[in-house]
């Protein structure tokens, strides 16, 4: 039973200096969920998904990562197995070629000699061919990175979480820098591909509709808390609105 | 804004008291000084093209780009090993940071605070007359200047994309190849380029450690006062400076276009240099008989452990450095050192100020006071062909030169340093005049400037922050260089440095070593404040 | 480009590592080792001596049967230098270089000179329109010495100024310049350059009599007293007789001693007709003037 459990928090409380970012949140992700998270600027969404990904470091309360403590993690290696993470398209190395920033997602297997000669001759390039198939941007396998367009940019980002194959993938507003035709297709391609891996897939959304439209569980943050956690379906107008209102912060 | 008047203010002061107090009265030309200048000055009309000495001149080019190559490739390699921790991308904990950054940079700041040419004379003492000493003392001084500059461009790459790697499992050496090196790249390699160039320029001097080379030649030629054949050897070597230049100045700007057609001049620029680096390697291995083994052998180690012993002092019985009198020496001729650099950088920025507007393209072309004139052009190449042959040859060579002309003492090393400095900043900030923003230059063209009022009002207060920058910068580089004139008889440190040598006095050295360094972290310090004060 | 730069960084190692390992082979180590070299301090210049060192090293090779090489050095004290680390075998040395190098080889040995280095002269030359004849008279002239490492060019002369009241350091106009040569010494003369200077009186009856210098600007108008001069100094035993084999100090003693009109040809490059003996004792007094000016210590 407790195998299904991806992400277990417990009493999760997080500040930075005055500011409360998270306070006494607990939350319980099964494996294969696909959640967004939203809620107003502050609510503490990349506060959250930052503990998730093990980049910072809760203040206070527990947490395990398919049901073990992240102490038994000792490497960013063995956790990258477990989690992968998407930002804005400003993750990859714009001078290297897409292929490179592809198998960047391979590093964790990778020693340091096969990284350096990947470098020169690509390694497991079939893998990373595949993926880039995925995403439909085959003919952009040696284009300089930073001659892509925002789009393809996170495209290649999602080829590159192919590659690494996580069991979970965290998104921190993937689309936010795109225009709407461009942010649908990638949030269409995520989730189609967390789904096909069988991943647990948390995404954080400034939009609403997005949230509903591709996802299915939806986890609203207010002040540091769980302000409601709901399925896609049974998302209300009102509440919605008093999530977003200035008004009722305690 | 008042501050920074006050502070011009002073430092002219510093440079007409300094200029002031080199011994005028007597006249400064030996007696046979201008005629030798005129011999010199019309042997510049007809330099010697005579087929046999073009044939060394070739030869001697080459050998003088090979050694730089050579040089520089090794550089490379320190900056890489050293400027990598001294960046402290690879360190986390705060000690860790904290000691990549005081003892990287401190063995870095070390290695550039001392001159090549001066660690090819120590080099030369420890393991003998080596092509290595040469490549040895250009790796050092190269990779010291190298390694800070990557240092800090790897400190200030974008961390999003780290972050990514770091979160993707790579490790800290991963995340170096992939996401530092990369990023940092197009920089690292246009600032090398650049010093490949200043390679070039030393590698020439190192004739005074017995190295083959234009240096070399003109050395043996002015001694036999052959001066159009002295005049064929600089022109050589201008031109293979600016031809550097200009390539570097090209790979800048295609490395900055996005455009695809970049990739291939940047990748035929890469397989040239690499080509260079290689047949640079194989021509002193084989051509020269120079393995690099062969330096680290049992012998070289006792000459080498005997040389430091000598140089600390070790079973003598009164080591310069402990004796008030030698002190008393080192301190007067390190005073003299500071007096010849600071009328150095003097005259040089005199020079720069006389003729930089001249030679700003955007002066040429009318833009800048918005007056054409015919003789713009004419004056604007002059200028900007002045300052070719200025900086492209080396101080050493200018002094070589100019010891002939003038007496030994303070003067002639100070030209020497003056006449390549000036050069070097006029270059430099013609750029900055071309860069200046001219939309202040139009409304007070539209109120009725005159040229001259546009020049005075408009364009002089805008660029003499930046202008003042650079000379102060400049400075710091001459005080490291005034060392070097000395060698030739141009007085101060390296003066006394090269006679120490020469009669084996090795806690002498020490002591002038001592001394030398003193002075550039003085000068450094100062000059750092003074910049602050002007930003 | 990445990739490129990588290339070149495994290109350059790749080349600087089978540098490294071809130079492992004894047998080249060994050809290496089993040259005999000879140096000269470079008194004069590059040519000259290339022609000189290297009829000289010819002569050796055939007397002795070993190799002989000549090596050209670039200074005084380099040459000292590489005499002492066993780089050079022997070496043509003037009377400071050889008490220099006595004091960092002990074992060096001076073993032949020629008849002229016993009674050794520095003349000193000004331009002839001066009303110069005695050294006195030099003050408040610019002056040039040859090399710093040399003895008749600057240890000498500067012993004899000083024994003639003169302060080198205060009493020219401006502070005395080093030439480098004994070559450069007189050119700087005779193109007006320095008004006087002082220099080896046998490269100067060289100049003259090949008109190198033209009398009628530059004349000499003193004369030092004899001293002892050149001699040919061979390193100590540990890089002599054990490299060549045991009596190879002597041999070579013996190629040179033994130099008669047969070798005429290369005994006038050196302006003499034979080589005596030399020994070490001859340079005590050069020693002395070096300590009293502060060139040795």
């Amino acid at each position: 039973m407790s195998s299904k459990q991806m992400f277990a928090l417990n009493n999760i409380s997080k500040s930075y200096g005055e500011m409360k970012a998270l306070s006494s949140l607990s939350l319980i992700v099964e494996k294969g969920e696909m959640i967004a998270i939203i809620g107003p600027s502050g609510a503490g969404k990349t506060t959250l998904l930052n503990i998730l990904a093990n980049i910072i470091k809760p203040d206070a309360g527990e947490m395990t990562v398919d049901s073990k403590p992240l102490t038994c993690y000792k490497t960013p290696k063995l956790f990258a197995h477990k989690v992968g993470i998407i930002r804005q398209q400003f993750d990859l190395i714009g001078q290297l070629p897409v292929i490179q920033n592809v198998l960047a997602g391979r590093l964790k297997d990778w020693g340091l000699l096969k990284s350096l000669i990947s470098l020169i001759l690509p390694q497991d390039k079939v893998q990373a061919v595949k993926a880039l198939e995925r995403v439909g941007l085959s003919d952009k396998v040696y284009e300089r990175t930073a001659n892509l367009s925002g789009g393809e940019q996170q495209r290649v980002a999602l080829a590159r979480l192919l590659v690494q194959k996580p069991e979970a993938v965290l998104a921190d507003e993937p689309v936010a820098s795109l225009d709407p035709a461009r942010a649908e297709d990638v949030l269409f391609m995520l989730t189609k591909l967390a789904k096909e891996e069988n991943q647990t897939l948390i995404a954080c959304l400034h939009s609403v509709e997005y949230a509903r439209k591709y996802f299915k569980r939806i986890i609203a943050l207010k002040a540091g808390q769980v302000y409601f956690d709901l399925p896609a379906e049974e998302l209300k107008d009102e509440l919605l609105a008093s999530l977003y209102s200035l008004g009722d912060e305690s | 804004m008042k501050k920074r008047n006050y502070l011009t203010l002073f430092l002219t002061l510093i440079f007409l008291m300094s200029f002031a107090s080199v011994g005028w009265s007597k006249n400064l030309f030996h007696s046979g000084g201008s005629s030798t200048m005129l011999q010199i000055l019309k042997s510049l009309l007809n330099p010697n093209l005579s087929p046999e000495l073009l044939k060394l001149a070739f030869e001697s080019s080459w050998i003088t780009v090979a050694y730089a190559a050579a040089g520089i490739s090794l550089a490379l390699i320190i900056a890489f090993v050293l400027g990598i921790p001294a960046s402290g991308v690879l360190t986390e904990s705060t000690f860790g940071k904290w000691m990549s950054f005081t003892v990287f940079r401190g063995i870095l700041g070390f290695m550039r605070s001392i001159h090549e040419l001066v660690w090819a004379w120590l080099f030369v003492a420890a393991i003998g007359l080596s092509p290595y000493a040469a490549i040895f003392a250009l790796a050092i001084a190269y990779g010291g200047a190298l390694g800070k500059i990557f240092a800090e461009l790897l400190q200030t790459v974008p961390q999003e994309p780290i972050k990514a790697l770091r979160s993707a499992g790579a490790s800290k050496l991963q995340i170096l190849i992939y996401g530092y090196l990369p990023q940092a790249l197009s920089n690292m390699v246009s600032y090398s380029m650049y010093r490949f160039e200043c390679a070039i320029r030393s590698s020439a001097i190192m004739s005074f450690v017995g190295l083959g080379g234009l240096g070399y030649q003109i050395q043996l030629s002015l001694t036999e006062l052959r001066y159009n054949e002295v005049w064929t050897f600089l022109f050589f070597l201008i031109v293979i400076v600016s031809a550097v230049d200009l390539w570097s100045s090209l790979l800048r700007k295609k490395m900055a276009e996005a455009a695809a057609s970049r990739l291939s001049f940047v990748k035929l620029s890469t397989v040239a240099l690499a080509a260079i680096a290689a047949a640079s390697w194989m021509f002193i291995y084989i051509a020269e008989a120079a393995s690099l083994l062969d330096i680290f052998n049992a012998k070289n180690l006792e000459h080498t452990k005997d040389f430091l012993s000598g140089l600390l002092g070790i079973g003598q019985a009164e080591p310069a450095f402990f004796s008030l009198e030698s002190w008393k020496n080192a301190i007067r001729l390190a005073a003299e050192t500071l007096h010849i650099s600071i009328i150095a950088i003097g005259l040089s920025a005199a020079g720069m100020l006389l003729t930089v507007i001249p030679a700003a393209r955007n002066a040429a072309e009318g833009t800048l006071t918005l007056k054409r004139k015919w003789y713009n052009w004419p004056l604007y190449l002059f200028t900007s062909g002045l300052y070719i042959i200025s900086r492209s040859v080396p101080e050493l060579v200018w002094a070589m030169i100019i010891v002939y002309i003038l007496k030994p003492g303070i003067l002639p090393g100070a030209i020497a340093l003056a006449l390549h400095n000036f050069g070097i900043l006029g270059k430099l900030c013609a750029e900055v005049v071309e860069d200046l923003d001219l939309r202040p230059v139009r409304n007070l063209a539209s109120s009725g400037a005159s040229s001259g009022q546009i020049l005075v009002y408009g364009v002089i207060p805008a660029v003499m922050p930046k202008l003042l920058s650079y000379i102060l910068y400049r400075w710091e580089v001459i005080i490291r260089t005034t060392i070097v004139v000395g060698f030739v008889g141009a007085g101060g440190l390296g003066q006394q440095f090269k006679l120490s040598m020469s009669w084996f006095h090795y806690t002498d050295v020490t002591l002038i070593l001592i001394c030398y360094l003193l002075l550039v972290a003085l000068v450094d310090l100062f000059s750092e404040g003074c910049r602050r004060i002007i930003q | 480009m990445k990739k490129l730069i990588a290339l070149i960084l495994t290109a350059i190692m790749l080349i600087s590592l089978s540098g490294c390992s071809a130079d492992n082979q004894p047998a080249a180590d060994k050809a290496e080792k089993s040259v005999f070299k000879i140096g000269a301090i470079p008194d004069q210049n590059a040519a000259d001596l290339n022609r000189n060192f290297g009829a000289m090293a010819e002569y050796l090779s055939k007397a002795t049967g070993l190799q002989v090489e000549f090596v050209p050095s670039v200074d005084y004290a380099a040459l000292v230098t590489a005499f002492e680390r066993g780089d050079i075998h022997m070496a043509w040395f003037g009377g400071l270089t050889h008490v220099q190098a006595r004091s960092l080889v002990p074992e060096a040995e001076a073993i032949a000179q020629r008849p002229r280095d016993e009674q050794f002269h520095s003349v000193f030359i000004v331009q002839k329109e001066l009303n110069v004849d005695k050294l006195e008279d030099l003050k408040g002239l610019s002056f040039t010495f040859g090399s710093e490492s040399s003895t008749s060019g600057h240890l000498m002369p500067r012993y004899f100024l000083m024994e003639a009241g003169l302060d080198p350091a205060k009493d020219f106009e401006g502070a005395p310049n080093f030439s480098g040569s004994h070559d450069n010494t007189y050119n700087l003369v005779q193109a007006g350059t320095f008004k006087a200077g002082a220099l080896n009186e046998a490269v100067w009856e060289k100049a003259v009599a090949e008109k190198k210098v033209d009398l009628n600007k530059v004349k000499v108008f003193y004369t030092t007293p004899a001293y002892y001069d050149y001699n040919w100094t061979i390193n100590s035993n540990e890089y002599v007789d054990k490299v060549f084999g045991e009596g190879t100090r002597q041999n070579v003693k013996e190629a040179l001693l033994s130099m008669d009109n047969d070798q005429a040809d290369i005994l006038a490059l050196f302006q003499t007709d034979k080589f005596i003996e030399a020994n070490n004792e001859n340079y005590q007094a050069i020693e002395t003037v070096a300590k009293k000016i502060g060139i040795i210590k």
